[in-house]
C-alpha cells in the first residue's frame, strides 16, 4: 500500500549510518591497525614474513571462497572446517597405508563434496534451517574424525604428496599459485558466466529468479556442494602443509577465521554480495592479524576475542546499512 | 485472501506426530534390550548430570520461541563460572560476593547480545557467534590455560543428595517450572510467542518487540550462567573446554522437545522437559548397549537432524492450514 | 432504533506525492447504523478509513466525535475515542489461543502481574458469545477456519467496547454460512448501539446489512443515501461514472482461429476450482474479478509458481495442442507478476542484468561466458523500442520509476519472443502516459500473433484491451463475456451476480 504506511522511526544510530562514507570506515580502521602493527613490530612487513603469511593464508582463502558462495545466497555453512578435517583424515589414512596419492586426493575431494551435498539437500530441498543443518554436520563430521583417529594424528605423509602444496614452481610456492588459479576461475565464473549470474540473482531475490525461470533451489543446493568441495581442497592444502592429519585441523577457531575472512572480504551475511578476490583478501587480512597478534605475544585466547569483535564490527556496519536502506523504500 | 483451512489428512497427521512416536518406540526398545536402564539409580544419575544443561537450555528455549537464536550460551557458562572461580580461588574473595557475580556476568553478556540484535539490527546468529568467541577468549585468558579447582564445599554442594534425589535436580525442576510459568502466565512470555509467530503482526498491534527480545537475551544469558555454575560445582572446578558445544546440545534438546526453530511453537512443560529426557535417555541407552563414546556426536547429530526435519514438516502442515496470499494487492 | 450522530467528518482532504487521494469528503456516522463505503480500487476508501483510524494524518478538514473536535495522531488515539478497525489483513497469531490473541496487549492481571486466566476466559467468552456459539477462549487460533479467525479479529476489536467499528472487506475469505453469521453479528452490534462502517465491493452485501451508503470515486463522494432509496443500478452508475457508462469496444482485432493455450479443469483446493478456458493466437483475454477472486493465483498456477491438484494444460507445439506440465508452460510464456518489487525485479542490479535474466543462454559466447556487450545491445534495443527513460542500461533498477521498471520486466520477456503473455496488473502504479505505452505494446504483441491473458483491476483498461472476458469469483469462473459486455455486466459478474440481459 504505497503512501499509506506510517513512517518507521529511525533510531539515532541508524541515522548516523546513512552516509555511504561510513561503509569504508571499518576498512580504514583495519588498515590503521595493520599500519600500527607494521610500525611497532620489526619483522612484520619483511618479505619472509609476508611470504609465510601468504602460504598460511592459502588454505583459509580456499575455505573463505567456499563460504562466500554460500553467503551470497543468504545461507550459512559452519561445517566447512569439520568437513575439511574429516575428508583430510580419510584421504591421509589411505595414503599413509600405501594407497596412491591420486586416489587419496580424490577421496578427500569426493567425501567433502558428498558431505556438502548432504547439507545442500537438507537446506535447499528439505528447507531446513542452514545454521542448524551445518551445525549438525559439523558435530557429526568432527565426531567421526575423532572416532576414526582415536584422537591421534596421522603422520607420515609422503614427500610426493607434501610437495603438491609445499613445493615451488618458478620459485613461487605452489599453494599460492593454486589459490590464484582457483580464485581466477571463480572470479571468471561469478562475474561472467551464467552460473555466476544465477548465483547473484538467487542471492538478491530468489522469487524474482524463480519467476524468471532460474532453478532457485538447485542453485542453493550447489552452493553447499561447492563449499563442501572447497573444504576438500583445503584439506589437501592443510594436510600437505602439516604433513599430517588430525581432528584439531577443524577446531573451533578455524570457523572463526573462515567467517571472518569472508566478512572482511566484503561478503554480506544477508546475501547478494561477495567476490572471490574479496575472500582471498579477507583471508590474507585475517592471517595478518593473527600473525601480528602472535608477534605481539598476545595469547591465542585473546585473538579469539579480537576476531569476534572484528566480525561483529564488520557485520554491524552491514546491518545498519540495510536497516537504513529499508526505511527509505 | 485467506485460504479456507483444510482438515488435516492422515499424511499430515503422520508428519505432525511422527517424530514423538518414533522417539517413544526407540525408548521402549532401549528399555527392553538393556538391563540397568530403567532403574531408579540410573534415572537419578541421568537427571543429576543433565540438571545444569536443563537450566541453561530453558533460558535458550525462550529465545528460540521468539524466533531467534543464541549460540553464545556455552561461552557464557564458561566465562561466568571462571570469573567466580578466579575470584574465589586466586584472589580469595568471599563466595558470598563472588557467586552473585556469576549471575550478573551472565545477564550482562546476554544484554550485550540483545543490544546488538535489537539496536544494531544484526542477525542474531552472527551476533551470538561473535559473542561466542569473544567471551570464550576472555574466559580462556582468565584461566591462564589452567584448570581452576573450586573448594570442596562447592563440590559437595554440587553433588548433594536429599534421600535419593539430588539437590541440583530439585533446583533445576524449580527453574523449569519458573520458566514455564513465565512463558504461559505473563504477558512477557505471551509476547515472546506472539513475536515468534509473526514479528510484524506483533509490532502492528503495538508490542514493543525490541524490549521483549532484549529481555529474552538477558534471561538466556542469566540462565546460562546459573546452569554453568551448577556444572562447575558438579565437576568441582572450571576446565578449559567448559561449555564447548553446549549450544549444540541445548538446541538438540529444544528441537527434540518440539520447540520450533522457526519460532512461535512449543512449550516448556511438557515439551522441553521431554526433549531433555529423551536426548539423555537415548544417549544413556546407547551407553548401556555398549556404544563407543566416540559415536555420541553421531547420534546427537543424527537425532537433531531428524528432529529438525520433523520440525520443518510440521511447519509445512501449519502453513498449509492457514495460508495467506503473500502478494499484497492494494485495498484502496 | 435510537441513533444519534456519533461522528461527523467535514472537508477531509489528503494528498500523496502526485495524487490527490481524497478531496473534501463529508460524512456522517450514526450510532446503531451501518454505513456502506463503496468504491472501486483506488477510489479512496482505505485512505479515508486510515485517517479515521488514526493511521494517517489528514491534510485538511475536521473530525467531530459527539460534537467535539478531535485530532488523531496515532491508532491509539483513535482507539481511545472508541474507534476499532477490523483490517482485511489480520494480525493474528496461529499457535496461540483465541483468548490470548484477543488480550495480547491487555491481559487481565493480578497484583503479581500474572495473567488471570479465569477472568480472561470469562471476559473473553462474554465477547465471543456475542459473535458465535461455537468459539471458546481456549481454542487454538491456527485450527480455526478463516471465517472463525475473522470472528476472533472482530472480537479483538470489540474488546475495548468501541463506539465505531470499521470493517474492511470483511467477507473476502468467508463461506456463505460464515457471511450470514457476520451479518447477524453486525445487526446485533447495531442494536447494541455501535456505529458501523462497512467497506466493500460486494453490492449484494450492502443491500443486506447496511442502512446507508456512500459511494466514492477518485477521492470524492459521488453519491449515496439511504439504502431503501437506492438500487443496484444507481450505485453501479455512481461507481463507474455517468459519462463512462458507454461500453468501450476494442477497435481492432487480431484474433486468429488457432488456439495458443487450452486449460481444462484446473483446480487447487481452497484456491481455484474447475477453471477451463482457451486462449487464441492474436487474442487479448481480460481476466476480471475482485480482490481475492483468484486471478493472480490462476496466472501463477499456469506456470507452476503455485501448485495445482487437478487439471490439464495444453500448448500449441508444432501445430498441435499437446498436453504439458506447468514447468513447460513457464518456458514458453512471458509472465509479468503483480508486484514488481516483490518478485519482478532484482532491484539493486542493472537494467541490462534484469532484462537478460530469463534469456541468459542466448548471450553466451563461444567459450560459454556471457557476452555483456551483446547483453547491453539487446537491452538498449528494448530501451529504445519501449522508450525507457534511463541514462544508461547500467542504471540500477531501484532508481527507475514504476513505469520504467515495468517496461524493463516486459523487455525481459520480449527478449524471449514468447507466444503467450500473462500480464498481472501490468500498469499498476503507472501514469497515464506510461499506461498508454504499455497498452500499445500489448497491441503490438497480438498483432504479431501472440496471445495475451491480462489481469487488471481497472475496468476501463480491461475493457479497452480485451477481445473478451473471463470473470472469476472466489476461485471459480462465473461467466465468460464477449466484447459486447457492458460495464454493469462486468461489475455485477465480479460480485457474483449474473445480470440478466
Amino acid at each position: 500500500m504505497d503512501g499509506t504506511q506510517v513512517e518507521k522511526k529511525k533510531s539515532n544510530i541508524e541515522k548516523l549510518f546513512e552516509a555511504n562514507l561510513f561503509l569504508v570506515l571499518p576498512y580504514i580502521i583495519l588498515f590503521l591497525v595493520l599500519a600500527v602493527m607494521g610500525l611497532t613490530l620489526p619483522y612484520f612487513f619483511t618479505y619472509r614474513n609476508l611470504m609465510n603469511i601468504l602460504r598460511q593464508a592459502s588454505s583459509l582463502a580456499i575455505m573463505a571462497m567456499g563460504v562466500t558462495i554460500v553467503l551470497i545466497t543468504g545461507g550459512m555453512d559452519i561445517s566447512i572446517p569439520a568437513i575439511m578435517a574429516f575428508s583430510g583424515i580419510l584421504g591421509s589414512m589411505y595414503i599413509v597405508q600405501g594407497g596412491s596419492i591420486l586416489l587419496g586426493v580424490l577421496i578427500m575431494l569426493g567425501v567433502a563434496t558428498f558431505l556438502g551435498a548432504v547439507n545442500g539437500m537438507a537446506i535447499a530441498y528439505l528447507r531446513m534451517v542452514p545454521f542448524v543443518v551445518t551445525l549438525s554436520m559439523q558435530a557429526i563430521a568432527t565426531g567421526a574424525s575423532v572416532w576414526m583417529t582415536r584422537n591421534i594424528s596421522i603422520s607420515g605423509l609422503p614427500d610426493n604428496y607434501v610437495n603438491i602444496i609445499a613445493g615451488r614452481t618458478f620459485g613461487i610456492p605452489n599453494s599460492i599459485i593454486y589459490v590464484l588459479i582457483i580464485g581466477f576461475i571463480f572470479w571468471v565464473i561469478m562475474k561472467k558466466a551464467m552460473p555466476g549470474r544465477w548465483l547473484f540473482s538467487v542471492g538478491t531475490n530468489v522469487r524474482t529468479s524463480k519467476v524468471s525461470g532460474i532453478p532457485g533451489d538447485a542453485v542453493i543446493f550447489f552452493t553447499y556442494v561447492i563449499s563442501g568441495f572447497m573444504a576438500g581442497v583445503a584439506a589437501i592444502f592443510i594436510t600437505a602443509r602439516l604433513e599430517s592429519a588430525s581432528p584439531t585441523m577443524g577446531e573451533e577457531g578455524v570457523v572463526l577465521n573462515v567467517i571472518g575472512a569472508a566478512v572482511i572480504g566484503g561478503a554480506s551475511i544477508y546475501g547478494g554480495i561477495g567476490t572471490s578476490l574479496g575472500a582471498i583478501f579477507g583471508a590474507i587480512i585475517m592471517t595478518l592479524i593473527t600473525n601480528g597478534m602472535n608477534m605481539m605475544h598476545i595469547s591465542y585466547h585473546s585473538t579469539l576475542i579480537v576476531k569476534g569483535f572484528v566480525i561483529i564490527f564488520f557485520v554491524a556496519f552491514d546491518s545498519l546499512k540495510r536497516a537504513t536502506k529499508a526505511v527509505r523504500i | 485472501m485467506n485460504i479456507t483451512f483444510e482438515r488435516r489428512n492422515l499424511r499430515q497427521i503422520i508428519q505432525y506426530y511422527g517424530f514423538p512416536i518414533i522417539l517413544i518406540l526407540v525408548l521402549i526398545f532401549l528399555a527392553v534390550s538393556t538391563r540397568n536402564f530403567f532403574t531408579l539409580r540410573n534415572i537419578m544419575g541421568l537427571l543429576h548430570s543433565s540438571a545444569p544443561i536443563m537450566i541453561t537450555a530453558s533460558g535458550l528455549a525462550l529465545v528460540v520461541m521468539s524466533g531467534n537464536i543464541d549460540i553464545s550460551i556455552g561461552s557464557i557458562t564458561f566465562l561466568s563460572s571462571t570469573i567466580a572461580a578466579v575470584l574465589i580461588v586466586r584472589l580469595g574473595v568471599s563466595p558470598v560476593l563472588a557467586v552473585p557475580l556469576v549471575f550478573v556476568t551472565g545477564a550482562a553478556c546476554g544484554a550485550v547480545t540483545g543490544l546488538i540484535v535489537t539496536k544494531l539490527r544484526m542477525n542474531p546468529l552472527i551476533a551470538s557467534m561473535g559473542m561466542l568467541f569473544i567471551l570464550r577468549g576472555f574466559a580462556l585468558r582468565l584461566t591462564e590455560g589452567r584448570v581452576i579447582s573450586l573448594p570442596d564445599a562447592f563440590r559437595n554442594f554440587g553433588n548433594l543428595k536429599i534421600g535419593f534425589v539430588y539437590v541440583d535436580v530439585i533446583i533445576a525442576i524449580i527453574f523449569i517450572i519458573f520458566v514455564h510459568l513465565l512463558h504461559t502466565k505473563t504477558s512477557f512470555g505471551r509476547n515472546i510467542m506472539a513475536i515468534g509467530n509473526d514479528q510484524k503482526a506483533a509490532q502492528t498491534i503495538g508490542i514493543n518487540t525490541d524490549k521483549v527480545l532484549f529481555f529474552s537475551f538477558v534471561l538466556s544469558g542469566l540462565f546460562a550462567s546459573i546452569g554453568g555454575f551448577f556444572n562447575a560445582m558438579q565437576l568441582g572446578g572450571v576446565t578449559l573446554h567448559m561449555g564447548q558445544g553446549l549450544e549444540f546440545t541445548g538446541i538438540a534438546m529444544i528441537v527434540v522437545g518440539g520447540i520450533s526453530l522457526f519460532g512461535g511453537e512449543g512449550s516448556i512443560i511438557p515439551g522441553f522437559i521431554l526433549g531433555v529426557f529423551t536426548l539423555n535417555l537415548i544417549e544413556n541407552g546407547l551407553n548401556h548397549l555398549g556404544a563407543s563414546p566416540y559415536a555420541y556426536p553421531f547420534f546427537r547429530g543424527g537425532v537433531i537432524f531428524v528432529a529438525m526435519f520433523a520440525d520443518t514438516l510440521k511447519a509445512r502442515v501449519r502453513r498449509r492450514g492457514t495460508k495467506t496470499q503473500e502478494t499484497g494487492e492494494s485495498t484502496t | 432504533m435510537n441513533s444519534s450522530l456519533f461522528m461527523k467528518i467535514e472537508n477531509i482532504s489528503k494528498s500523496f506525492p502526485g495524487v490527490k487521494a481524497l478531496n473534501r469528503i463529508d460524512l456522517e456516522l450514526y450510532s446503531g447504523e451501518a454505513l456502506a463505503l463503496i468504491g472501486a480500487n483506488g477510489a479512496g476508501k482505505s485512505t479515508l478509513m486510515n485517517i479515521i483510524g488514526g493511521v494517517l494524518e489528514k491534510d485538511e478538514g475536521q473530525i467531530f466525535i459527539e460534537g467535539a473536535e478531535v485530532q488523531f495522531k496515532s491508532p491509539i488515539d483513535a482507539l481511545r475515542h472508541g474507534i476499532s478497525f477490523v483490517h482485511q489483513e489480520m494480525a493474528l497469531f496461529p499457535s496461540m489461543t483465541i483468548a490470548e490473541n484477543i488480550y495480547l496487549t491487555d491481559f487481565p492481571r493480578n497484583s503479581a502481574r500474572v495473567i488471570e486466566k479465569k477472568r480472561m476466559y470469562e471476559e473473553c467468552q462474554a465477547i465471543l458469545s456475542r459473535l458465535s456459539d461455537t468459539l471458546k477462549p481456549s481454542m487454538r487460533l491456527g485450527d480455526l477456519s478463516a471465517g472463525d479467525q475473522q470472528m476472533v479479529e472482530i472480537a479483538r476489536a470489540l474488546r475495548t467496547n468501541p463506539k465505531l467499528i470499521i470493517f474492511d472487506e470483511p467477507t473476502s475469505s468467508l463461506t456463505d454460512t460464515e457471511k450470514r453469521r457476520l451479518f447477524t453479528i453486525i445487526d446485533k452490534l447495531k442494536t447494541q448501539g455501535s456505529a458501523i462502517v462497512y467497506i466493500t465491493h460486494m453490492l449484494d452485501e450492502v443491500f443486506t446489512v447496511c442502512d446507508k451508503a456512500v459511494v466514492l470515486r477518485n477521492g470524492e463522494t459521488v453519491g449515496g443515501g439511504k439504502i431503501k432509496d437506492l438500487d443496484y443500478q444507481t450505485i453501479v452508475k455512481h461507481m463507474i461514472g455517468e459519462k463512462q457508462l458507454d461500453t468501450y469496444l476494442k477497435s481492432t482485432t487480431h484474433v486468429q482461429e488457432e488456439k495458443a493455450l487450452e486449460v481444462r479443469g484446473l483446480g487447487y483446493e481452497g484456491v481455484l476450482s474447475d477453471i477451463s478456458f482457451n486462449l487464441h493466437k492474436g487474442e487479448v483475454v481480460g481476466l476480471w474479478g475482485l480482490l481475492g477472486a483468484g486471478r493472480s493465483e490462476l496466472i501463477r498456477s499456469l506456470v507452476g509458481l503455485d501448485p495445482i491438484q487437478k487439471g490439464e494444460i495444453y500448448l500449441r507445439i508444432d501445430s498441435e495442442m499437446k498436453k504439458v506440465k506447468p514447468k513447460e508452460v513457464h518456458k514458453q510464456v512471458g509472465i509479468v507478476t503483480e508486484n514488481r518489487r516483490l518478485d519482478g525485479l532484482l532491484l539493486p542490479m542493472s537494467v541490462r542484468e534484469n532484462m537478460s535474466l530469463a534469456n541468459l543462454p542466448s548471450f553466451l559466447n563461444k567459450i560459454g561466458l556471457i557476452d555483456t556487450k551483446k547483453e547491453s545491445k539487446e537491452a538498449k534495443k528494448y530501451r529504445d523500442m519501449m522508450s525507457i527513460k534511463i541514462s544508461s542500461v547500467e542504471q540500477r533498477c531501484e532508481t527507475l520509476s514504476g513505469g520504467n521498471q515495468q517496461k524493463v520486466i516486459i523487455g525481459r520477456w520480449l527478449q524471449r519472443n514468447p507466444e503467450i503473455f500473462l500480464l498481472d496488473e501490468p500498469t499498476r502504479g503507472l501514469d497515464v502516459g506510461a499506461k498508454a505505452e504499455i497498452h500499445q505494446l500489448i497491441e503490438d504483441f497480438v498483432s504479431r500473433g501472440a496471445a495475451v491473458l491480462v489481469v487488471s483491476s481497472d475496468i476501463d483498461e480491461i475493457m479497452a484491451l480485451s477481445d473478451r472476458f473471463i470473470v472469476l469469483h472466489q476461485g471459480r469462473i462465473v461467466t465468460k463475456l464477449d466484447r459486447n459486455a457492458t460495464k454493469t455486466e462486468l461489475m455485477s459478474a465480479a460480485t457474483g451476480i449474473i445480470e440478466e440481459r
